[in-house]
């Protein structure tokens, strides 16, 4: 039973590791990268007004040279494996190559999981993780539970970003976008909220984007269920959309056109083919600022369209791939809704 | 040795055989209404039903001896001979010229009677020794269905079987086994279904058979073990005559021993050990899922304290993670480390189970409440034990009592610590490496020569038909083939019609 | 089966077949593949396919010619003593280096997932002394085992890919068929090492407990198991897009470890993959050390397989222990699978398939001649 005891290389009880919730990262005073973790303080967890989490901050070179300062100064072992939620704060967002460095440091941590919710802040990181969720008294959770929630309920307008897909990402083309976590209000009353993205081209930061300019996003890419509209004196909710993206060539320069195919449900008012086709006006003017902003403002391809390009349309892809940037900003975006309302 | 002619000579013989035996009855006395003619009686007392002795052999013999012309009394054969089939009221006699086996049948507890010159004995089978009768079943117990069990009498014990299989083709075949107890061994099995090859194998292994003696039927089955080294037991012991007679109606062969309230059947597969004699006695879809459970349960009572110390101190990172602050939360202030923890706890267990089995049987239910209850609850509350690993160990245990084989349990109960071990080195990388030492001991082990894992590996050499009594219980009327026990030319199990609503159909 | 008499059945040698091929094949055969030919990988896993039944066909029709001998016996009867030797000895180092490979990328693969600071001797210790606890037991107790094995190795393994296939973006598989055939086939060339071990079939021939149907049974595992090759690697290239899975030494692994199982109380799949490579290292492993020691105790004609058995086990530590790290493994394997490889899987049954032909028309003609 003692040679039991005397032969471990990873053992680690259970009490002796430091859960660490959730990671922010910011951009130093003095050193490159500042980390901040939240770790489970599992004394405190049982009952009580307190958040039962202890916040960590050291400074170092990399991620992960501060991460380790960390783990010198408290008496557990940092543990990643129940990692929830990884916030980036902006100075280092500004910055590919901390971005690039955050990325790799993160995603070649075997404990953390590639599925962990990345997210982005206009303010420090730091500031963010002090704040307390209401829902729960942890951040990292609290974030967790609001995208796994959102899965099945798009009613909050939220685009998801993961390790993994945010290192995918950094891979193929530097661009990619990651929701936004930020503060309302001062002092100890401020409350988390979360809307809008930060917009990542060639690996840095090209500019957040507020809620209402994303809302075209989803119509675009994803899946809009559960998202109610209101126009005129009817409301209805959405129970499916499906984008359908085509390329085609004209004149030299690409046209893009999307069709959404849209089911949805009459919850209030009444249905007259006029609302039907205010609302089929509403979601292609969403599209359009969606897409203007994204083209005219940042010129950043946040739709992965090159992508859609390349495996859709290898031959079109062979020919305008290489400039994308311009192909980009010169491309024509056009859009046909067919929206279906059911009572 | 034969029977010598001079009575005294006998009498000579069994006085001094029986040396120093307070317990032997005899006496010599005179046959008819001459005196020339000597008999002897001598038998054990205590052994032998003393009312059939004197009424209906020993007072019938001498008068019918009364009656005999004088010149019987010169030949002294022809004078035994009438004797045996004239004088005495009883039907088991039996003629015996071997004055040693004359000596075992008194010591099996029959009379023997000499008679001067015969070189013969008339032994009188009156066993009437002590016994217990036909009890309840008292550790394979079932809701639905008879509960008599096997009594310490192999006789009682063949009827009970005789009772139930009412086939001229069960042999009970008896055998001698044991040098100084002289035990009665008999193999029951029906003729035309058991495997021959099985069945010599087993006379084969209770020839091999030489030590003083056997008092339990325990002793006898490690004696014919294939692999001793293995914590599994690779025949199938019950105490019930049902099981055992479905045993024989599959093709088994029962072995029973004198003295030994149980019955050993063989060959025997793991399989077999997880049923239970009244899985056929309700209905398929329930005892399905109970087969399931228990397979579960042995999964439980093997793995669970392994799989809690592999992941929570190798890797927390499987479970939810609020189950995993939860844990992590218990575990605050405990000073033993989560392998002590459980290993202490599992021995402690361990100690309760042995402790309830020794003691008298009203103290022994309170045992189980304070050891499991107080002791565990304290524990807790004096920051010792984690009251996770408390509820692991509790689950294990519970896990383990849901087996139908004790002696399975048994073999799990002692590889636990195997996982434990393994998986307290190496995470879950020990905990699999143990599983499969595991595995690899069953795929080797075999029970007279049929793979132990068998239908699970090897189900093909019956044509699968094996598994429709193994996770699941499949309706009876589905199993038309016998199980692999039995002989290949005589598989045959039933040919039940069409079942179901008869009078739906016109 | 009543009785030890070291025979299996065709599905027990299915079973096995199956377990040894299949795990450690399927590692990296994404990543090895997507490297040349990007997301038109999985052709060249159907093109190994391809090869790997005809070798097959190549292998069950010597066994067939030599039913019921041992390699080294009907090696010499074709080429004599001395050759027989050497193709043993050939033989017994590929399958020891085999095992020397497959240990160091298991117990690489155990650093990164669970045990990160465990020395590479402890894995190794354990995971050797496993597989000769299992050599030790005979080909019956290895045929019963595989048959239980594959049971816990399939269901895990088609109920996270049938889960997974909910949430992968298939339509990065487009375009289809763009890669060259050139790229194809060196991606095809990769993908047949996978088919590593295949030459246990030469060997299996006095097991044997019903030759008919062999070749049959043998041609259907290696299909099945192609059929799975491809449809993990095409779901695997699917789930993280050409370029990403090249990023990954085990995408298989990452990719299993990353499926979200619906209402599970496990977080993230540790146990599910553990068994699975587990049971595969093992497998191979295993079978390895079984033949070559065979090997080495025909050639040597003395002593008992066990003794053969401990002699490897030193080797096959020591072995593995040499590679530096992780990228001169692949590098070493890839060398290795050029010279070993291709002589064994490819050359060696050819020569033998050839001779016996050659021996055989040769006895035909004898056979008339006497016949006239």
């Amino acid at each position: 039973m003692f040679a039991l005891m005397a032969f471990n290389w990873d053992r680690t009880e259970m009490e002796d590791r430091a859960f660490v919730v959730t990671i922010g990262i910011d951009k130093g005073e003095d050193a490159p990268f500042e980390v901040t973790m939240s770790i489970l303080d599992a004394e405190t967890m049982e009952g009580g007004e307190e958040a039962p989490r202890v916040l960590r901050h050291a400074t170092g070179d990399c991620p992960a040279s501060a991460m380790g300062q960390i783990g010198a100064t408290i008496s557990r072992s940092v543990y990643f494996g129940h990692t929830k939620a990884i916030i980036i704060g902006k100075g280092v967002l500004n910055d590919a190559d901390k971005m690039q460095k955050t990325v790799d440091a993160l995603s070649r941590n075997n404990d953390i999981n590639m599925r962990t919710v990345v997210m982005a802040t206009d303010k420090r990181a730091a500031e963010i993780m002090e704040a307390k969720p209401e829902a729960h008294q942890m951040l990292g959770i609290y974030l967790a539970g609001f995208y796994s929630k959102a899965n099945t309920n798009a009613a909050a307008l939220v685009v998801k970003a993961d390790l993994e897909q945010l290192a995918a990402d950094f891979r193929n083309s530097g661009t990619t976008i990651i929701p936004k976590v930020t503060l309302e209000g001062e002092g100890d009353d401020a409350e988390i909220k979360i809307g809008g993205v930060a917009l990542l081209k060639n690996q840095s930061l090209a500019g957040f984007i507020d809620e209402e300019q994303m809302a075209g996003y989803l119509w675009i890419k994803e899946n809009a269920q559960g998202l109610q509209l209101t126009a005129d004196s009817a409301t209805i909710k959405i129970e499916r959309s499906k984008p359908k993206i085509r390329f085609i060539e004209e004149n030299g320069r690409l046209i893009c056109n999307i069709k959404v195919d849209v089911t949805a449900r009459l919850e209030a008012g009444r249905n007259s083919e006029e609302a039907a086709r205010n609302f089929e006006l509403k979601i292609k003017s969403e599209m359009q600022e969606t897409f203007r902003v994204f083209q005219k403002k940042y010129t950043a391809d946040g739709f992965g369209l090159q992508e859609i390009l390349r495996k859709h349309h290898p031959n079109l892809y062979k020919k305008y791939a290489k400039n994308w940037d311009r192909t980009f900003a010169q491309m024509r975006f056009t859009t046909d809704i067919e929206l279906k309302i059911r009572h | 040795m034969k029977i010598y002619h001079n009575l005294d000579e006998i009498i000579a013989y069994f006085d001094n055989a029986f040396k120093n035996s307070g317990d032997i009855v005899s006496r010599k006395f005179h046959i008819g209404s001459s005196l020339s003619r000597f008999g002897f009686i001598i038998y054990i007392d205590g052994m032998i039903d003393r009312q059939v002795v004197e009424d209906r052999v020993l007072t019938q013999m001498l008068a019918s001896a009364q009656r005999l012309p004088e010149h019987f009394f010169n030949e002294p054969i022809s004078l035994f001979d009438t004797l045996k089939e004239g004088g005495m009221t009883t039907a088991d006699l039996k003629e015996e010229e071997d004055l040693e086996k004359a000596l075992n049948a008194i010591l099996t507890g029959d009379a023997a009677i000499f008679v001067d010159g015969a070189c013969k004995a008339i032994i009188v089978s009156a066993k009437g020794f002590p016994n217990r009768g036909v009890n309840e079943a008292s550790i394979e117990v079932v809701v639905q269905g008879s509960n008599e069990a096997f009594s310490d009498v192999m006789r009682i014990n063949t009827a009970l079987l005789r009772k139930r299989v009412r086939d001229v083709n069960l042999k009970i075949e008896q055998s001698i086994v044991g040098r100084r107890t002289q035990t009665n061994v008999a193999l029951c099995y029906l003729d035309d279904v058991v495997r021959p090859v099985v069945l010599d194998e087993v006379k084969k292994r209770l020839e091999n058979i030489d030590i003083d003696g056997i008092l339990d039927a325990g002793v006898l089955e490690e004696l014919i073990e294939e692999d001793i080294s293995s914590p599994f037991p690779q025949c199938q012991i019950t105490e019930r005559p049902d099981k055992a007679a479905s045993g024989i109606l599959e093709g088994r062969i029962a072995i029973l021993v004198d003295n030994s309230p149980t019955a050993i059947l063989v060959p025997c597969t793991m399989n077999s050990l997880f049923q239970a004699s009244d899985d056929y006695s309700q209905g398929w879809e329930i005892m399905s899922f109970v087969r399931i459970l228990r397979f579960g349960a042995a999964f439980f009572a093997l793995a669970l304290p392994g799989l809690y110390i592999a992941i929570t101190t190798f890797h927390p990172n499987m479970l939810p993670t609020v189950l995993a602050f939860k844990m992590a939360a218990a575990r605050e202030n405990i000073p033993l480390p989560a392998v002590m923890e459980v290993i202490m706890m599992e021995f402690a267990f361990e100690l309760l189970r042995e402790a309830g089995l020794r003691l008298p049987r009203p103290i022994g239910s309170s045992i189980g409440i304070i050891g499991g209850i107080i002791v565990g609850e304290a524990a807790v509350q004096a920051g010792l034990v984690s009251p996770i690993v408390v509820i692991i160990v509790a689950l294990t245990g519970i896990a383990s009592f849901a087996i139908p084989n004790y002696a399975l349990v048994s073999g799990f109960r002692i590889t636990k610590f195997l996982i434990i071990g393994l998986s307290a080195v190496l995470g879950l990388l020990g905990f699999w490496i143990a599983l499969l030492i595991l595995l690899i001991h069953l795929a080797s082990l075999k029970s007279f020569g049929l793979p132990y894992m068998f239908p699970f590996a090897a189900g093909e050499i019956n044509g699968f038909s094996d598994f429709k009594d193994t996770l699941f219980r499949a309706p009876i009327v589905f199993m038309k083939k016998r199980p692999i026990y039995a002989n290949p030319e005589n598989c045959d199990r039933q040919h039940t019609g069409k079942l179901g609503n008869w009078h739906k159909k016109e | 089966m009543f009785a030890l008499n070291n025979k299996i059945s065709l599905r027990q040698v299915q079973a096995l077949l199956f377990l040894e091929i299949f795990g450690f094949g399927v590692t990296a055969l994404p990543r090895r593949t997507a490297e040349h030919a990007a997301q038109d990988g999985w052709l060249g896993v159907v093109l190994a396919v391809f090869g790997a039944l005809l070798i097959t066909w190549l292998i069950t029709s010597v066994v067939k010619l030599n039913i019921g001998q041992t390699f080294y016996d009907y090696t010499k009867k074709l080429f004599g003593g001395f050759i027989a030797s050497v193709f043993c000895l050939l033989l017994s180092i590929r399958f020891i280096l085999l095992a020397a490979f497959y240990l160091r990328i298991f117990a690489e693969i155990t650093q990164v997932v669970m045990l990160p600071t465990t020395p590479f001797f402890v894995i190794f210790i354990a995971v050797l002394s496993l597989a000769a606890y299992g050599a030790s037991k005979g080909i019956e107790a290895r045929g019963r085992l595989a048959e239980m094995l594959i049971l816990i190795v399939l269901l895990p393994l088609i109920f996270v890919f049938g889960i997974s296939s909910k949430e992968i973006d298939f339509t990065n598989l487009l375009p289809l068929f763009a890669a060259n055939s050139t790229e194809i086939g060196k991606a095809g060339y990769q993908a047949f090492f996978a088919f590593g071990g295949i030459e246990f079939l030469l060997l299996i021939s006095p097991f044997l407990s019903r030759p008919k149907g062999f070749r049959k049974s043998a041609m259907g595992t290696i299909a099945t198991m192609g059929g799975f090759m491809v449809i993990i690697t095409a779901v695997t290239i699917a789930r993280f897009g050409p370029l990403n899975v090249v990023a990954h030494n085990w995408p298989v692994l990452k990719m299993m470890d990353t499926v979200s199982l619906p209402g599970s109380i496990i977080d993230r799949q540790g146990a599910l993959i553990m068994t699975f490579w587990i049971i595969s290292a093992y497998a191979i492993i295993n079978a390895a050390l079984f033949f070559s020691s065979l090997l080495l105790k025909d050639v040597a004609k003395r002593g008992k397989h066990i003794h053969y058995i401990l002699l490897c086990l030193p080797i096959i530590a020591l072995a593995a222990n040499i590679p530096s790290d992780l990228d001169q493994v692949y590098e070493w394997f890839n060398l290795y699978n050029n010279t070993f490889g291709v002589a064994t899987m490819v050359g060696l049954p050819l020569i033998i398939f050839v001779a016996s032909m050659i021996r055989k028309g040769r006895d035909k003609i004898a056979q008339q001649k006497a016949n006239i």
